[in-house]
């Protein structure tokens, strides 16, 4: 193996971290060469100890902890940069949140590279990244990005969830190093932070979901719906008019483009029209049933199974068909 | 005066592309364009922010071909000053850093400004790069996810709503703003204020005229390649659920899922 690094994996959040390594792994080993972690934070040496149990070569601590009044953005910026012309790494893998994919796209400006967005699937073929990533909706483009001369790193952010972290080996260790990076002045100042105390249910991880859409006529009735998901053991979520516009559910609820993907075995969309919005949120559901009364719903074309019909009769009717499906 | 441009973008309106049946390609060529979704969120709070302050605002547009004359006029007729276009047969080539550079050029030649303000990403791509990366181009700041945005004494004040949190964000501008569909509802014209709107300019360039070499497609810019786009097979099966009454229809498919192993187990 050469020393030159191979692949440079990082997300902001460790959860996402530990999920880039097999990824991270395989274009390493394609390479011949290391793969390097790196992490950031108050919690970052115990972070980086943790990834080098589950097998990566090296593993960094960005040190100092960036201020408060600094945005994560410019924190995790300063510090992906720095560790990028420490390391000179072929390949970065981005985990794609939301802060992810935003610093992702300014790190690649600032090297006047490309970036892989989105990654379903990711490959190294000739010295090229090739990719396949969601466009147009409902459809798959496949990109390549070729290799530099004069050597930028290939950059690429992998949405959360994709892969199974590598498990810990307590037999794997190493010497965690440490990365200082010089922070820039706060140029943007962070006056305000609060958590948000809403509850925020895992539709990611959740084997059924229940969605909601304009077919409810009020608030009051999403009980209904509730208990539809509790009698399948799932979690409900909602399209973007409930939780934006209507503010029925919060906006973590909310599937689709804008908001969350989930990937069920089991998705029920119950008075859901089918916009593109909310149908990309859904296209890795194993399983879609669709009840809406209008017959010309596009939802209908993204269904598995059809129940033209009226929510309010058909979600109290399946709730009962499952409850008893149960007690037998 | 608040001077701002809006980065809008026109593309086709994916909720209407149909898929070509042998291929499995996107029939691009037969779909209607509309405004980038994202795009007229982030106009429609340039308009907001002229109600409270003395404001100027441009759009700016990236297209490959002159867009549809009524998408440009509903932006004029949205609240926007001007519309400014750069044409260029390869834009819808162009990945985002080829993308925000030919953006950029523009921009300087649009400068002064204190706002841009963008969507947070496209409906057609939906990469949420160009933003960003115009703001680091610039070397201004990039505020995204923003549900609130005030200019206080000069200073611009962005409320962000992320997964895990609200955060309240200030700084000097110039600064590079990009919304999502919460931060307000963008009011349509009616067709007449859109037809009025034609008295106001429209100014279009080459890349070419922002100094680019001349024969430069913005795609030669590019580093990201699309070798392909199809939709995915395993269409999905919709498949009838029949009965007499919903609770006939209920049993059938709750009969059905639990036999092809759909439910789990609790």
């Amino acid at each position: 193996m050469n020393d030159r690094t191979g692949v440079l994996v990082f997300s902001e959040r460790p959860d996402v971290a530990r999920e880039l390594l097999t990824l991270g792994r395989r274009l390493a080993d394609d390479l011949d060469a290391p793969l390097v972690s790196l992490s950031m934070g108050e919690s970052a040496a115990e972070e980086a100890r943790d990834l080098l149990s589950r097998g990566v070569d090296r593993a960094l601590a960005a040190a100092p902890a960036p201020p408060p009044e600094m945005p994560e953005e410019e924190a995790v910026l300063a510090v992906l940069r720095r560790a990028v012309t420490e390391l000179a790494p072929t390949v970065v893998l981005v985990g794609a949140t939301v802060c992810g994919i935003e610093v992702t796209a300014r790190l690649a400006q600032g090297l006047g590279t490309g970036c892989l967005g989105e990654c379903l699937d990711l490959r190294l073929e000739d010295g090229a990244l090739i990719a396949r990533r969601r466009v147009l909706g409902r459809f798959v483009a496949t990109q390549r990005l070729a290799g530099d001369a004069d050597s930028s790193p290939m950059l690429a952010t992998v949405p959360p969830r994709q892969s199974e972290a590598p498990p810990c080996d307590s037999h794997r260790n190493g010497e965690v190093e440490s990365l200082t990076v010089e922070l820039p002045p706060v140029r943007v100042r962070r006056v305000e932070t609060r958590a948000r105390d809403e509850e925020r249910v895992d539709l990611e991880g959740a084997e059924v979901v229940v969605g909601v859409g304009r077919g409810l006529a009020r608030a009051e009735d999403l009980p209904l719906v509730a208990e539809l998901a509790r009698v399948l053991g799932g979690v409900v979520g909602a399209t973007r008019p409930l939780t934006d516009d209507l503010a029925w559910l919060p906006t973590s609820s909310k599937i689709g483009l804008s908001g969350r993907t989930v990937k069920p075995r089991l998705y029920l969309a119950c008075g859901i029209s089918g916009q593109i919005e909310h149908l990309v949120g859904i296209r890795e559901a194993e399983v879609v049933v669709a009840i809406n009364r209008d017959p010309d719903a596009p939802i209908f074309q993204a269904a598995d199974y059809v129940l033209v019909g009226d929510l309010y009769e058909m979600v109290p009717a399946l709730t009962r068909a499952f409850e008893e499906l149960r007690s037998r | 005066m608040l001077r701002c441009v809006v980065l809008l973008k026109f593309c086709p309106d994916t909720a209407e592309l149909t898929t070509d049946p042998d291929t499995g390609a996107p029939r691009l060529a037969a779909a209607p364009w509309r405004i980038s979704t994202f795009d007229e969120h982030a106009l429609e709070e340039a308009v907001r922010l002229r109600e409270r302050h003395e404001a100027e605002i441009r759009t700016l547009s990236l297209v490959p071909e002159s867009p549809p004359r009524e998408l440009v006029l509903t932006a004029l007729a949205m609240g926007a000053d001007e519309a400014c276009l750069v044409g260029d047969g390869s834009a819808g080539e162009a990945d985002a850093l080829a993308t925000a550079r030919v953006l950029t050029r523009a921009l300087e030649r649009l400068a002064p400004w204190d706002l841009i303000l963008a969507g947070e990403g496209s409906l057609d791509q939906y990469r949420r790069q160009v933003g960003p990366r115009v703001a680091e181009e610039l070397g201004i700041p990039s505020l995204t996810q923003v549900t609130r945005l005030e200019m206080e004494d000069g200073r611009v004040v962005a409320h962000r709503g992320l997964d895990d949190r609200t955060e309240v964000l200030e700084c000097a501008p110039p600064a590079l703003i990009t919304v999502g569909q919460e931060i307000n509802q963008p009011r349509l014209p009616p067709v007449l204020q859109i037809l009025g709107a034609g008295r106001k300019p429209t100014t279009v360039w080459s890349p070419a005229d922002l100094g680019l070499p001349a024969g430069t497609a913005t795609a030669d810019l590019s580093r990201v390649e699309t070798l392909e786009v199809v939709a995915p097979p395993g269409e999905r099966r919709r498949i009838p659920i029949e009965g007499e009454t919903a609770e006939e229809r209920a049993e059938v498919l709750a009969r059905t899922l639990h036999r092809e192993g759909s439910i789990p187990s609790r």
